[in-house]
């Protein structure tokens, strides 16, 4: 696997909730998704900064929205998954994938 | 006159949170005194203990004498101009025949995050902020201002530890190091 599709597992998270929420994909949902899912925590901050390094790589891309009267007039930020993107949780899933084989594991997903 | 009346409330609650403050602040300089009184040496631990101490007390007093007193004292929400949630219809009656406001978090954190998150994603942030504050309100206005706080508390630390905290504690290390080797 290139380094060029090499994914931490928030950025990993955050590529897969953009890919499951399609054109509803912002910061409030992009959290929860990955929260309620994975369980795991992860701080505003962080999602932001995730989500910014993505974009650099060519990952995602975003757009602001029109402002809305439920976030204080402030628009919200769309976050929409490329191909590069589905190429890097491709190779990192896979990774994984395959370091999980014959361990015996009790969840294993499709395709290991 | 009620509201004049509000605001001399307003005014005595924030009076007296600094007279404590000074009070302790007294207290504590001359609770030190009696430990170390004659060392040296001690007098930079005792600077340094002070500094934290007072502040401590600031931001206390900075926080409570605008919001947080609001917060945690509802009877004070009232009397608190700069209290958004005051906007906030409490019943029915208040509604009738006036366009719907939307409820609004508290402006003091709000403030804070503005100046203390970095400028890339302050919109989308403190939106996302907003939209979820205003999921909780419903649930209980008291409990959502707790909540707003704590969050923007949580996200701006590490910017105000990084550009105010950690600079004045390596001055007042560095002073403290100066004075060691220059005593």
């Amino acid at each position: 696997m290139s380094d060029q599709y090499k994914l931490d597992s928030t950025e990993l998270l955050l590529l897969m909730a953009v890919m499951r929420l399609g054109s509803g994909a912002y910061g409030v949902p992009l959290r929860e998704e990955v929260m309620e899912r994975s369980g795991r925590e992860i701080s505003r901050a962080a999602t932001y900064a995730a989500l910014d390094r993505l974009e650099e790589r060519g990952f995602v891309t975003s757009h602001l929205g029109d402002p809305t009267k439920e976030r204080g007039g402030r628009a919200k930020r769309f976050y929409e998954i490329q191909s590069a993107g589905m190429r890097a949780v491709n190779e990192t899933l896979g990774g994984v994938g395959r370091m999980a084989e014959g361990l015996g594991l009790e969840w294993v997903w499709g395709g290991v | 006159m009620n509201r004049l009346l509000g605001k001399i409330f307003e005014e005595s609650v924030r009076s007296l949170v600094f007279a404590v403050i000074v009070a302790l602040h007294v207290l504590v300089h001359y609770s030190l005194e009696l430990v170390t009184p004659d060392l040296d040496r001690f007098q930079i631990l005792k600077d340094v203990v002070l500094g934290i101490v007072f502040m401590a007390f600031m931001v206390v007093y900075v926080a409570m004498s605008y919001e947080i007193v609001a917060v945690f004292v509802p009877s004070l929400k009232s009397h608190s101009k700069s209290f958004r949630s005051a906007r906030r219809p409490t019943q029915a009656s208040d509604t009738a025949g006036k366009p719907e406001r939307l409820p609004s978090p508290p402006q003091l954190p709000t403030r804070a995050a503005e100046l203390l998150l970095p400028r890339k994603h302050r919109i989308e942030f403190l939106g996302d902020l907003e939209q979820e504050y205003e999921r909780r309100v419903s649930k209980g206005p008291r409990a959502a201002d707790r909540w707003y706080f704590s969050e923007v508390a949580k996200e701006t630390f590490p910017t105000l530890w990084k550009l105010v905290l950690l600079p004045a504690i390596e001055k007042v290390a560095s002073e403290a190091v100066k004075r060691l080797i220059g005593g």
